[in-house]
């Protein structure tokens, strides 16, 4: 569950690393990194990937501090590392297929190996994506984010991320319907 | 084909916003519609669930963080000059600057505990390093049966509650690792840690963060290997040094760096002359008007020059340029420009020259006001330069009757100067048979005869001196019997 650290606190924090304090990094990598490794988990399907990518993450964070904009919430920031991360890692991977007609039939039966591609495809078909709706849906599905807080994250309204999830999805279906084959 | 109410009746079933009217009305969807069944499908494959493999690891924090502590610091690096005794292509590594200031508790701690730190052991300092990060606090050195947690492999004391945290994982993973083990089979370690004063001086992280540094190790390294430079680093002086305002605005300095990083410089302060005289050069160094004339390429290519380096040397020379007089000549512009010209180069790489400017008896010259006035007429230094004029005054007999006071005002009175001026009184001089009279004491004193004198200005007598009769019959004994009967 995420729950972010006010933005007096988050300041306080990062002041304090780049005065040298790398103590001070503790509490930002103790609130968001459930938060970061679960959504590098769901992207990447992989329990060690993501703990690698997430490490990775943190430490790239913590040398570019100084690029950090304290206008914004951290998380945000750190965010956005972590989705490039993901992504670099996606794209590495085979390109994206389209789904199954058994999808398509009257009523879909998919077993355990089936659902595992399709949300291995899903992940794929992410890349694809155009940043703002990628955002929303990571952020949502794969962060648990509620909108309020995606929207804080973001720095847009509310009414914006639901929209945007709403064209979101409609793409990625576009992106994996077995019309394009 | 799906339309767009549907669309969102399905998007908002993925959010879990359906009522029971809207589930049935889904159910209907999905039932007749591919579409909207795949797209359902998609849409759940992006719902919650659970991560592939439970919640993330417990210990993934403290990881992170030993991963960053373990980062270089957000500071400049310096590098240490070579050792002046050290074996050629030797060099100190970068050592990382663990000081947040001039005097900050790492360096109190490390002025009072240098002797302790530098005599330590390579091995035992590397070891230390990782211990102190993970948090560890060395055993005692005295010995017990006992094991830690999963660490089996060792005889140790036993680590009570308040020397290990209990959980801690990252020294559980210390205690099971090769440096651990390395550390305990060190006795020099062992005791060094036993040492309260030693253990003090870890008690800082920026101490234990300059150690975790590899090339801070590889320093201390290097140190704590060389008996000598250990001894260095021991001397009260040095450290003080080291710990002043100035050395350390010097060592933080990019161009002070650069200048110890330099091997030209490093070979130089590697010769004991060199460092002998290092001390007045940095004296000199002050001078900015020193520093930039060092940076003229005139002055770097006259410093090459082992002449002008030796008359540097040379302590009458230095003696010289020190007086104020000299000194005012060297900043004339006309000697500058004198001394730039090629023609007076030359001439003082004459040897001849030089010669002449050792004899003290030109220096008398050339230090008279009278010859300056000689010298600075055009017409003089033409007749000086001519060769026959040089030659005669290699000749001692007319340098000694120049040295002759009648001589001189003769020769430059005026009737002379009127008498050389006529082309015939010259030709006349160089007539053998007048230079034969004047060789003559009968000669010479007939032409001082005032009679003579007289009848050499009559018209009478020059006219017969023309007739070419008139020098045979003087020959004639007869005619000159002749002469003196008329008077």
């Amino acid at each position: 569950m995420y729950i972010p650290l006010s933005p007096e606190e988050e300041d306080s924090l990062i002041g304090r690393c780049l005065d040298g304090d790398s103590a001070a990094f503790e509490p930002l990598v103790a609130r968001y990194h459930r938060a970061l490794f679960g959504a590098a988990a769901r992207l990447l399907g992989s329990r060690e990937e993501a703990r690698d990518v997430t490490q990775t993450v943190f430490l790239k964070a913590y040398q570019a501090l100084a690029s950090c904009d304290r206008q914004r919430r951290f998380f945000s920031w750190i965010y956005r590392i972590l989705l490039n991360e993901c992504l670099n890692t996606l794209r590495a991977r085979r390109p994206i297929e389209a789904l199954p007609e058994s999808l398509t039939a009257p009523v879909p039966r998919m077993d355990e190996v089936d659902q595992a591609e399709l949300r291995d495809r899903v992940r794929q078909a992410l890349v694809q994506l155009p940043e703002t709706q990628r955002d929303v849906i990571v952020l949502r599905h794969f962060a648990e984010m509620s909108y309020d807080q995606i929207a804080a994250t973001l720095g847009v309204p509310e009414k914006t991320v639901k929209s945007r999830l709403f064209s979101a999805r409609q793409r990625l279906c576009e992106l994996l319907s077995t019309s394009r084959t | 084909m799906v339309q767009p109410d549907e669309i969102d009746l399905i998007q908002r079933a993925a959010e879990g916003e359906l009522g029971a009217d809207e589930r049935a009305r889904l159910e209907a969807l999905l039932q007749r519609s591919g579409e909207a069944r795949q797209m359902a499908a998609i849409l759940d494959a992006l719902g919650p669930e659970p991560p592939p493999a439970g919640e993330p690891p417990a210990d993934a924090v403290d990881e992170i963080m030993k991963r960053i502590e373990a980062l270089p610091r957000r500071r400049q690096q310096i590098s240490m000059a070579r050792r002046p005794d050290a074996a050629p292509g030797r060099k100190f590594g970068n050592v990382a600057n663990a000081s947040a200031g001039p005097r900050s508790r790492v360096e109190e701690s490390m002025s009072s505990r240098a002797k302790v730190v530098w005599g330590i052991s390579a091995a035992a300092v590397v070891v230390l390093a990782g211990l102190w990060i993970a948090g560890v606090m060395p055993p005692s050195p005295e010995g017990a049966d006992a094991t830690i947690g999963a660490a089996k492999r060792y005889q140790a004391q036993q680590i009570g509650d308040k020397d290990v945290a209990v959980g801690d994982t990252r020294a559980q993973a210390f205690l099971q690792s090769e440096q651990f083990d390395r550390l305990l089979k060190d006795p020099n370690a062992r005791k060094m840690l036993a040492d309260t004063n030693m253990r003090g001086l870890f008690d800082s992280a920026a101490m234990r963060e300059a150690f975790a540094q590899a090339e801070f190790a590889d320093a201390v390294q290097m140190i704590a290997k060389d008996d000598a430079l250990a001894a260095m680093f021991a001397d009260g002086d040095m450290v003080a040094a080291l710990y002043s305002a100035e050395v350390q605005a010097a060592l933080k300095d990019g161009d002070f760096k650069a200048a110890f990083a330099d091997d030209a410089f490093q070979a130089a302060m590697n010769k004991a002359q060199n460092r002998a005289g290092f001390a007045d050069l940095a004296v000199a160094f002050a001078d900015v008007n020193f520093r930039e004339a060092l940076l003229n390429d005139t002055v770097q290519a006259a410093l090459k020059d082992a002449k002008f380096r030796g008359a540097l040397a040379n302590p009458e020379l230095a003696s010289q340029l020190r007086t104020r007089e000299l000194k005012g000549a060297f900043a004339d512009a006309d000697l500058q420009a004198a001394l730039g010209d090629a023609q007076v180069q030359a001439a003082f790489q004459d040897v001849d020259v030089q010669a002449a400017l050792a004899d003290p008896q030109m220096q008398a010259a050339l230090a008279s006001q009278e010859v300056h006035a000689m010298m600075a007429d055009a017409e003089t230094r033409a007749a000086f330069s001519q060769l026959a004029l040089s030659q005669a005054f290699a000749d001692d007999a007319v340098r000694a009757a120049f040295s002759q006071g009648a001589f001189y005002d003769v020769m430059f009175s005026a009737d002379m100067a009127a008498a050389l001026a006529q082309t015939r009184m010259r030709e006349a001089f160089r007539e053998a048979g007048f230079q034969s009279m004047l060789k003559s004491e009968a000669g010479r004193g007939m032409l001082a005869n005032a009679d003579v004198q007289a009848a050499l200005k009559g018209s009478a007598f020059q006219a017969a001196l023309q007739h070419d009769g008139f020098a045979a019959a003087l020959k004639q004994g007869s005619f000159a019997s002749a002469l003196s009967r008329e008077q």
